[in-house]
C-alpha cells in the first residue's frame, strides 16, 4: 500500500512541473512521430507491393540486348502460348509520356482489355474498349494535374506516323486504388501502341503457367526464344520470376529496416541529451525536491520509485500521442508533407491515397524506446541526487 | 485537490494509450477494403508498380524494378560519395548497379 502511495506522487510530481512535463513529451513526440510515420508508409507499402506480386504474372518475359531490357517483337505472346505448361501470354506496354503544358509524367500502360473485371467499381466510369479509339482511364492524380473529369477529351498529345487523334477520358481511377495509380493512363494495347508509334512491339509478356513449371519454363525461354535481324543484330529474352520479385522485396525491406534504424539511432541520441535537459539538470529545484524528501526520511529506492513512475507516465503519454498524431497525420490528412519525403513523386499533397499501416511492433518498440528515453534522462540525475546529502544538495542549489 | 488533479492526469494519460492501442489494432483488422481496392488493380494491370515512385519520371527502377533491370536516373556526384541519386531520399530499393559500379571501381 505504502509503495502505490509513493507510485502516487511519480503522478504529482508530472503536476508539480508541467512545462517539464510537456517538454518532455514534445521531445519524444518529436522523435517518434516521423519514426512512426515513416514506418506505417513503408508497412503501407510493402503490403501493396506484396498484392503486386501476388497478382501479377508468374514470368515477366522482355527483350535484353547490350545488358538492357528493351521491347520485345509482338510474335513473342504466340511463341510463348506455344510452350508446354504455359496458360497464357498476354503481351504489354508500359512506357513513359510527358502530356500538358506542365509536362505531366505520365505511366501509359496498354494491355487487351479481356482480362479486365467485369465491374469498373475500380473506376470512376467505365473501363476502355479493346479497340483503337483512344480510350483512356487515368490515374486520379494525373485527371487533377491536367483538370479533366470523366468524358473529357484530350487533344492529341503524340505524334503517329498515320495521324494523331483526339484521346477521350472515359474512366477515373478511384482514390482508393494504389499509388501506383496516380500518374497512369491505362488503356488498350492497340491504343498505348499508337501512342508510342509502335505497332509492333510489346515491353513485355506477361506469362503465366502451371504451378512449379516457372524455372523449366524461364531456362526454356532463354534456350528457344531469339531473334536475329537483317543486319544481323540479335535479340535474347530476360525472364523475371515471382520468386525473384519476392526475393527482392525481402531485401528492400532488409535495406529499409538498416536506413530506419540509422535515423532513429540518431534522433534517438538527441532525444536522450534533451530529455537529460528539460527533466534533470535544466532544473535545481528538482535537485531540491529530492533532498527533501531524503531529508524527511524518504529512502533511495522510493525516490527512485517515484521518478520511475513519472518517467513511465511521461513515456507512455508521448508514445500514445505520438501514434494518435501520426495516425491523424497520415490518414486524416493524408500525409500531408511527410509523404513526400518516403514517396518522393507525389508532392507535399498527394492526390492518390498513401499506403500506410500502423503496424504493433514499431508502436511497442516506440514506446519502450520512449520510456527509456525519458526515464535514462531522469533516473540516473535522480539517483546521483539522492545518494548525497541533502545538506549538500540543498546548499549548492541555492 | 490534489488527489483529483493526479487522477485527471492519470485518466488523460491512460485515455490517450487507450485510444492509441484502438488506432492500432484499427489498423491491423480493418484495413481490408484498400486491400481488396488494390488487389483488383494489379489483377486488371497484371501486376505494376513495387516501390515508392509514382511514375517513371525520376527513376522507373524506384517505380517498379520489373519495368527497368537498372537505376535508369542521372545520378550526381557528392563528397564521399561516389555517385548519388537525390531521388532515393528515402527510397526503399538498394539499387541494383550499386554493387556492379562499386566492383569496377
Amino acid at each position: 500500500m505504502a509503495w502505490i502511495e509513493i507510485a502516487r506522487t511519480g503522478v504529482t510530481s508530472v503536476r508539480l512541473h508541467p512545462w517539464r512535463s510537456i517538454a518532455t513529451v514534445l521531445c519524444v513526440v518529436a522523435v517518434l512521430v516521423p519514426y512512426l510515420a515513416g514506418l506505417a508508409i513503408c508497412g503501407g507499402l510493402a503490403d501493396e507491393a506484396a498484392q503486386s506480386i501476388d497478382a501479377g504474372a508468374d514470368l515477366y518475359v522482355t527483350g535484353r540486348q547490350f545488358g538492357r531490357s528493351v521491347p520485345l517483337p509482338l510474335d513473342a505472346a504466340d511463341k510463348i502460348a506455344a510452350l508446354p505448361g504455359v496458360t497464357s501470354a498476354v503481351p504489354r506496354i508500359v512506357g513513359r509520356l510527358a502530356i500538358g503544358e506542365e509536362r505531366h509524367s505520365v505511366v501509359v500502360l496498354g494491355m487487351p482489355p479481356d482480362k479486365l473485371p467485369e465491374s469498373a467499381s475500380l473506376v470512376d466510369g467505365r473501363w476502355f474498349t479493346a479497340d483503337d479509339s483512344n480510350e483512356l482511364v487515368v490515374g486520379s492524380a494525373l485527371a487533377a494535374g491536367l483538370k479533366v473529369k470523366v468524358d473529357a477529351l484530350l487533344p492529341p498529345f503524340y505524334q503517329n506516323r498515320q495521324g494523331e487523334r483526339i484521346s477521350k477520358v472515359v474512366g477515373i481511377f478511384s482514390h482508393d486504388a494504389p499509388l501506383w495509380q496516380a500518374n497512369l493512363m491505362f488503356t488498350s494495347f492497340k491504343t498505348a501502341a499508337r501512342l508510342f508509334d509502335q505497332p509492333a512491339l510489346a515491353t513485355d509478356i506477361l506469362v503465366r503457367c502451371r504451378t512449379g513449371s516457372e524455372e523449366e519454363l524461364a531456362a526454356a525461354f532463354h534456350r528457344q526464344l531469339h531473334w536475329t535481324g537483317p543486319d544481323g543484330s540479335r535479340l535474347d529474352v530476360r525472364v523475371t520470376s515471382r520468386q525473384e520479385l519476392e526475393a527482392l522485396w525481402a531485401a528492400a525491406a532488409a535495406h529499409r529496416d538498416g536506413v530506419f534504424q540509422l535515423h532513429w539511432m540518431l534522433a534517438l541520441s538527441v532525444a536522450v541529451l534533451a530529455v537529460l535537459v528539460t527533466s534533470a539538470y535544466g532544473t535545481s529545484q528538482r535537485r531540491s525536491e529530492v533532498a527533501v524528501l531524503k531529508a524527511i526520511g524518504w529512502r533511495t529506492d522510493e525516490v527512485l520509485v517515484r521518478s520511475g513512475v513519472e518517467g513511465l507516465l511521461l513515456g507512455l503519454a508521448g508514445a500514445a500521442v505520438s501514434v494518435l498524431i501520426a495516425w491523424v497525420w497520415l490518414r486524416g490528412m493524408n500525409g500531408y508533407g511527410i509523404a513526400d519525403l518516403f514517396l518522393p513523386t507525389l508532392g507535399l499533397q498527394p492526390q492518390v491515397r498513401i499506403p500506410c499501416r500502423l503496424l504493433p511492433v514499431p508502436v511497442l518498440i516506440g514506446a519502450l524506446l520512449s520510456w527509456i528515453v525519458v526515464t535514462s534522462g531522469s533516473l540516473y540525475a535522480t539517483w546521483r541526487t539522492a545518494m548525497t546529502p541533502p545538506a549538500h544538495v540543498l546548499r549548492s542549489s541555492g | 485537490m490534489r488527489t483529483s488533479k493526479d487522477n485527471l492526469i492519470l485518466a488523460t494519460v491512460l485515455f490517450a494509450a487507450v485510444a492509441a492501442t484502438v488506432v492500432v489494432a484499427t489498423e491491423q483488422f480493418g484495413a481490408a477494403d484498400p486491400q481488396a481496392a488494390g488487389r483488383r488493380f494489379q489483377s486488371a494491370v497484371g501486376g505494376l508498380g513495387m516501390g515508392p515512385h509514382a511514375d517513371l519520371s525520376h527513376c522507373a527502377w524506384q517505380f517498379d524494378p520489373r519495368v527497368t533491370d537498372d537505376d535508369d536516373a542521372g545520378l550526381e556526384a557528392l563528397p564521399g560519395i561516389h555517385d548519388y541519386n537525390p531521388w532515393h531520399s528515402m527510397a526503399l530499393f538498394p539499387v541494383p548497379s550499386e554493387t556492379s559500379r562499386h566492383g569496377l571501381d
